[in-house]
């Protein structure tokens, strides 16, 4: 029971998943007497037997944390014989076709059974999945892992090719999901699978083409409310970053050096926790009474990281933030009028970054170089009874 | 009692294209779709997917599913569109003598003819601006939808386009991924912190038919802040009687106990006490509010239902003030379908008289025995220590990193931490400290990308409009604390 259910302790025959490092792991099964190889050196599978999942193992040159296997972490990790469907497209097929535990599911091909193992774990236990792949050892594959991943009693793996021959089933499905070079030859027997009541049906093609074909066939099936989507992840890398501040020459408005004067950073970006940010105004303060600078010369520190900040907030369409930010310290500048200090709307720099040695640092979530442009199209399909 | 037969007191969907609409079946009461009034009786006893039609104010099933592009189109069509001027007068028939046919009782395919017959320069235009266009005409002119049974992505999808604010502006996308990411599944612990008025409690209740825990963090000291989304998902008892509650603001004097490893007490400190007396079901009036009567809706505290076609400052007002009310820790007697709150039966409501179907359904909604709200966190509290959470899902309009960090002390090794937020920079702060403090593996941060397409002979191609907002998500897992 593990991928459907969680255990506390590793014990033989399980499949694990080791962590190296981000982007870096391996899904094995455990089996005493066997051992890994790792980047890190060997790992004996018996050291791993009565371990609490999510413990750190030392390894000779490194250590790695083993990780409960959860379909998603089966996804990145498994033996690959056809392409498969990553977790993005996995979740938008089981929300659009409204799986959950009961859903009885017809799926093909298994392929190398990704999206199965996801779908199995929303159905179960009370639900099954009917999986059909037209090439005989894949199919076996897939039936075999599925023993070893507890989960054989959730799902029936036949081998068949479905545009050929149908699935053979009669108003049992909840939900069909294609993913077929040819799927329009399946969707007879798909709509012959699905219940009388009604249910939904979802096609995967990579190709445009074999996506208006598949619609074209569907409405005249009768199915309706036709859904055609792309969906793509974009992840960010959270990291600190930095960029130069140019020089501008003397200052026009108080005769004093601009950006010369870049004084010590007064708000320390490492700390900026939950606290700060909801009091800034008291960091401020402290920040002040620290500050034995010449008043001026703070002042205009104060003004040019404002203006940095908030050209950068605006560029960033957050303008309302930095508008609340300056709302909230109105008493700090009446404060402060007394020591003829004028602030202006202070900075966000708790939030967006620092001025530091001539550098605006700041912490930002940077999107990849390179990502995944395209995997399929989604097409989703309702059948209504009649 | 069939589940897949539209019965009275049942919430149901009603779904026009891209228009949805939730109520509650009563008998003889009115309900607006499209400024146009009906009543939801004939729908009674008809299977949950049949398609129907108002007519003259009356709701009909019906038999054939509306006219198809070819039975409309006249075979004559144009090449382009240079001849077409963009004019008032194209179309003869007025606005009145359309809404007469309609009165008279023409049938749909008859209106939709005269039409087309009274245009101008319908012949002139291509076959597939003559589909476009009659396509157009039957969505303004027919009253023709679906009747289906209320889930995560129907509610979604309804508050999505019609007022995403109050659900943090969570795309269907993205809750699919939450519930996803976060393994949800039958039979296991959940943590989760839901500010979209229940959207997400109910989507992970659906993933669990019944089987295991859900404990529901919420803001204030008292009571639940309402959640009136979760009231549409209408899940049976077994299903609802999985949530459990629990105060934001106890959540550090419980930590500091758990801490000092002492057995709960059997009394807390100082729990604002509701009173037990008449604390109506609310929640559920959304066809009531519908009506459009606001006079309808005048007591906040005991009305904080959705009304869905009301205008949303009403509603949020509403909402705000009884989040407001929580938070100063007053006895919030004002909560959707708590299953922890003692029901009177002998309420009054504003509405007057509740049927007796709402009083099965409150009962149906009642725990046995009628505990206090402090046994009640006394329940939680001890589904907090005997389990740890399996996962733990934020989507909180709330800075995410102090709910993450007070709560991640309960999260079981090898677990996935899920915080969604409508904003970027939140989720770096959150990641940035969850990070620093340490106990978590395999950071990711994420944004979804969504384009629908256009699927038609010859013209297929992405739709103009599409959304750019999926907001953010912070996920990763949990490691055992050496």
């Amino acid at each position: 029971m593990s991928f459907v259910g969680y255990k506390k302790c590793v014990e033989a025959g399980d499949t694990v998943i080791l962590f190296l490092r981000y982007g870096h792991m391996h899904a094995i099964r455990v089996k005493e007497g066997q051992t890994f190889q790792t980047k890190y050196g060997a790992l004996r599978h018996s050291d791993l037997i009565g371990c609490e999942y999510g413990s750190k193992i030392v390894c000779p040159r490194g250590y790695l944390f083993i990780l409960h296997p959860t379909p998603e972490l089966w996804t990145q990790n498994l033996p690959h014989r056809t392409q498969i469907l990553y977790s993005t497209d996995i979740s938008t097929v089981t929300y659009q076709l409204d799986l959950k535990p009961g859903s009885v599911v017809v799926e093909s091909g298994t392929g190398s059974a990704s999206l199965s193992h996801a779908i199995i774990r929303t159905i179960a236990p009370t639900g099954h999945l009917h999986t059909f792949e037209f090439h005989e050892q894949r199919a076996e594959k897939a039936a075999e892992e599925f023993e070893e991943h507890g989960i054989s009693q959730f799902v029936t793996v036949k081998h068949r090719d479905v545009c050929q021959k149908g699935f053979g089933l009669d108003h049992v499905a909840d939900a069909v999901f294609l993913d077929l070079p040819v799927p329009w030859n399946a969707l007879s027997s798909a709509k012959q699978a699905l219940k009388k009541e009604g249910g939904r049906l979802c096609s995967f093609s990579p190709c445009i083409e074999q996506v208006q074909k598949t619609c074209e066939i569907l409405r005249i099936m009768g199915f309706e409310e036709l859904y055609t989507i792309e969906c793509l992840v974009r992840e960010f890398d959270v990291r600190t970053s930095s960029m130069p501040i140019v020089d501008l020459g003397q200052s026009p408005d108080v005769g004093q050096v601009g950006n010369q004067s870049a004084a010590p950073m007064k708000d320390n970006l490492g700390q900026a926790d939950a606290s700060k940010m909801e009091d800034t105004t008291d960091s401020l303060k402290k920040n002040e009474q620290t500050d034995a600078e010449p008043q001026t010369k703070k002042v205009k520190t104060e003004q040019s990281e404002a203006m940095e900040m908030g050209d950068i907030a605006d560029s960033k369409g957050n303008k309302n933030k930095i508008d609340a930010d300056s709302a909230s310290k109105k008493p700090e500048s009446a404060d402060a009028g007394k020591r003829k200090i004028t602030f202006l709307p202070a900075s966000a720099s708790d939030l967006l970054g620092k001025i530091d040695n001539r550098n605006f640092v700041f912490k930002t979530g940077v999107a990849p170089s390179q990502m995944p442009g395209h995997t399929g199209y989604l097409t989703f399909a309702s059948l209504y009874p009649i | 009692m069939n589940g897949n037969i539209i019965s009275e007191g049942d919430y149901v969907v009603l779904k026009k294209e891209k228009n949805i609409k939730v109520f509650r079946v009563h008998r003889q009461r009115d309900v607006f779709m499209d400024k146009v009034r009906f009543t939801l009786d004939a729908a009674v006893g008809h299977p949950y997917g049949t398609m129907f039609e108002v007519k003259n104010g009356k709701l009909l099933k019906l038999e054939r599913i509306s006219l198809t592009e070819e039975e409309v189109t006249k075979k004559v069509a144009g090449v382009d569109n240079r001849d077409l001027h963009d004019l008032d007068s194209n179309q003869m028939l007025s606005q009145d003598d359309i809404e007469e046919m309609k009165k008279s009782g023409e049938s749909r395919e008859r209106i939709i003819e005269q039409i087309v017959e009274h245009s101008v320069t319908f012949e002139k235009k291509t076959e597939y601006a003559q589909a476009k266009y009659i396509k157009k005409k039957k969505l303004k002119h027919l009253m023709e939808f679906r009747i289906v049974k209320p889930n995560a992505r129907h509610l979604c999808e309804m508050y999505f386009n019609k007022s995403p604010a109050k659900i943090c502006h969570l795309r269907g996308d993205s809750l699919g991924q939450i519930l996803t990411y976060g393994n949800v599944k039958s039979g296991m612990t959940v943590g989760l912190v839901d500010s979209c008025q229940g959207l997400v409690i109910g989507a992970v209740l659906e993933r669990m038919q019944g089987s295991g825990k859900v404990v529901s963090f919420h803001p204030g000291s008292g009571s639940t802040t309402p959640r009136p989304i979760l009231d549409m998902y209408d899940f049976p008892p077994d299903v609802t009687e999985m949530l459990h509650n629990f105060p934001l603001q106890q959540i550090n004097s419980f930590r500091l106990e758990t801490r000092s490893s002492q057995p709960v007490s059997g009394s807390v400190q100082q729990v604002h006490s509701v009173s037990d007396t008449s604390i109506p079901e609310t929640g559920t009036m959304v066809d009531e509010n519908t009506i459009g009567d606001k006079t309808m809706v005048p007591n906040t505290n005991e009305h904080n239902a959705t009304a869905l076609d009301n205008d949303d400052a009403e509603i949020n007002t509403k909402t705000e003030l009884n989040d407001s009310k929580d938070a100063e820790g007053a006895p919030d007697d004002a909560c959707g379908l708590r299953q922890d709150s003692t029901v009177s039966d002998t309420t009054m409501d504003d509405s007057g008289p509740l049927s007796n179907l709402d009083n099965k359904r409150k009962r149906k909604n009642r725990k046995a025995g009628g505990k206090s709200e402090a046994e009640h966190i006394e329940d939680t509290k001890k589904v907090l220590l005997e389990n740890k959470l399996d996962c733990l899902i934020i989507a909180s309009k709330f800075h995410p990193t102090p709910i993450v960090m007070a709560l991640i002390d309960f999260l079981a090794p090898s677990r996935p931490l899920v915080v969604y937020s409508q904003y970027k920079e939140p989720l770096m702060d959150c990641y940035t400290q969850v990070r620093e403090k340490g106990g978590f593996i395999n950071f990711h941060l994420t944004e979804t990308w969504l384009r629908q397409y256009q699927v038609l002979p010859q013209r297929t191609h992405p739709v103009i409009q599409m959304c750019g907002a999926s907001g953010y998500l912070f996920v990763c897992c949990s490691i055992k604390q050496t």
